[in-house]
């Protein structure tokens, strides 16, 4: 065999493997987002967050750190006090960026509707956000190792008993 | 003639039950102080006062489901109703009591048994799949050693067949080492992160059923860490997920049916009152500990949104 032909078979099996391993990496991700959206709809903050790389941290759209017991107690309180949640997240762009980075550019819009001061007066609360979120590959996979919120939208709208948030996708709400 | 005297027998005794009630005798007093009887009347008077919208709120939705299920054709096998009036008389023994509480589980259990019907196997399957790091739960045990010699050969030990809890109880260093075999719970991976030192947390969770880590230094003593049993299949974690899933159901269904039945009573007419904690759990039985996560379920929303949380993942 001739050494053009060995390397025409070397690079062709590199690229092979760096196009598996996009798509393994792509695959684990995706399946990460369907968990902890799933997990936002049965009120599962382990699930929520399991993703977490160890050293994770949040950005709001300012670039300031959030607090993150904050918002877990938030999340808390909304898990224990909605009538019902509904979540759908949209990759909206996932590329690599070196060997063990990955960056992913979400749409997340999470749905839930509370009780005000009457059990008849409830409201929806829409909140959609978009993000850029860094995952890092360890030794248990890849992990979201920061997520950068880059617009946050909230609404709220009178809601009646007769409507449902939940169950509008039964694939789990991820749509590429 | 008959008749008569019997009819006037009955109002007789209808007139002195009323009279009875009226005055807290007909039934023994709920306490006495000093002599003095504090009536059933006022007793349940101050009850109302207390938590009157609440208990009534949860009598409510026990009927409510109750009903749900007799449309829907819902009901409880003869023997999950002989379980439930077994485990009520092993822990109250008061019958009106009993009465309630039976009433109380019934509904428990045909809730769940209503969100049941609605969950596939295939669903329940699906989501196993996805959340099973998340859910399986590890038997961690733990004792402590004064040596680090100590500890490795007690290491040793264990890793040539002696049980641990065995060892446990009789080399442990503390009581609590000592008690339930050196057995501390059952810990999912989220409550080992929790509990336990980060380095030791990737260590622990790498830990098959059965294993042991080598003796660490911990707070001054060394510390050897094995792994019990570990629940991770479909059969084991199934409760879990049946639960998992039912809870989150279980607020909307109760919302619809609350907003659409037709409801009257003194101490609801106040709408401030719904919906409160039965909306979201079952509130602990007697003899159940209560687990509360510390997160309010009373509390009404801002419709500013203020507290949303940051939509972090």
């Amino acid at each position: 065999m001739t050494h053009w032909r060995l390397l025409l078979l070397l690079s062709f099996s590199t690229l092979n493997a760096s196009v598996y391993a996009e798509a393994s990496a792509r695959r684990d991700v995706e399946s990460q987002y369907r968990k902890a959206v799933e997990s936002t709809k049965l009120r599962f903050y382990d699930g929520c967050v399991s993703m977490r790389h160890p050293d994770f941290r949040a950005l709001d759209k300012d670039g300031r750190l959030i607090n993150l017991s904050a918002d877990r107690w938030k999340l808390l309180q909304i898990f224990a006090t909605a009538v019902s949640i509904n979540e759908e997240l949209q990759i909206l762009s996932l590329e690599k960026v070196g060997d063990s980075e990955l960056e992913c550019e979400t749409k997340d819009v999470l749905e839930f509707v509370v009780c005000g001061a009457s059990l008849k007066q409830a409201h929806l609360f829409k909140v959609t956000t978009h993000g850029k979120d860094r995952w890092r590959k360890t030794n248990r996979g890849w992990r979201l190792f920061q997520s950068h919120i880059t617009s946050q939208r909230q609404e709220v709208t009178p809601w009646s008993p007769g409507k449902s948030v939940t169950g509008t996708n039964p694939s789990g709400g991820l749509s590429r | 003639m008959f008749f008569r005297r019997s009819l006037h027998f009955s109002l007789n005794a209808l007139a002195l039950t009323l009279v009875l009630c009226a005055t807290g005798c007909y039934r023994s007093s709920e306490a006495t102080v000093n002599g003095q009887p504090i009536s059933t009347t006022e007793f349940v008077a101050a009850l109302k006062l207390a938590s009157g919208h609440k208990v009534l709120q949860k009598l409510l939705l026990q009927r409510l489901i109750l009903q749900e299920a007799s449309i829907r054709g819902v009901s409880l096998t003869t023997d999950e109703t002989l379980a439930l009036k077994k485990d009520i008389a092993a822990n109250v023994s008061d019958p009106d009591m009993q009465r309630v509480l039976e009433s109380e589980v019934s509904a428990r259990l045909l809730l769940r048994k209503l969100f049941l019907t609605e969950v596939t196997e295939q669903r329940l399957k699906d989501l196993h799949a996805l959340l099973v790091d998340d859910l399986t739960q590890r038997e961690i045990y733990l004792m402590a050693c004064d040596s680090k010699e100590e500890a490795t050969v007690i290491v040793s030990r264990l890793r040539a067949g002696e049980p641990f809890s065995v060892v446990a109880e009789a080399e442990g260093k503390y009581p609590a080492d000592k008690a339930n075999g050196g057995l501390r719970g059952k810990f999912t991976r989220a409550q080992i992160s929790e509990r336990f030192e980060p380095e030791l947390v990737e260590l622990l969770l790498d830990l098959g059923p059965g294993q042991t880590l080598a003796p660490r230094q911990r707070n001054g003593d060394w510390v050897i860490f094995h792994v019990g049993q570990v629940f991770s299949s479909f059969d084991q974690l199934r409760p879990t997920l049946e639960e998992l899933v039912g809870a989150s159901k279980r607020p909307e269904f109760l919302y619809k049916l609350l907003v659409n039945a037709n409801i009257t009573s003194p101490y609801l007419t106040d709408q401030r009152r719904l919906p409160s904690v039965t909306l979201f759990e079952d509130n602990p039985l007697p003899w159940e500990k209560s687990s509360s996560s510390g997160i309010t379920t009373e509390s009404h929303w801002p419709v500013d949104g203020a507290t949303l949380p940051t939509g972090v993942k």
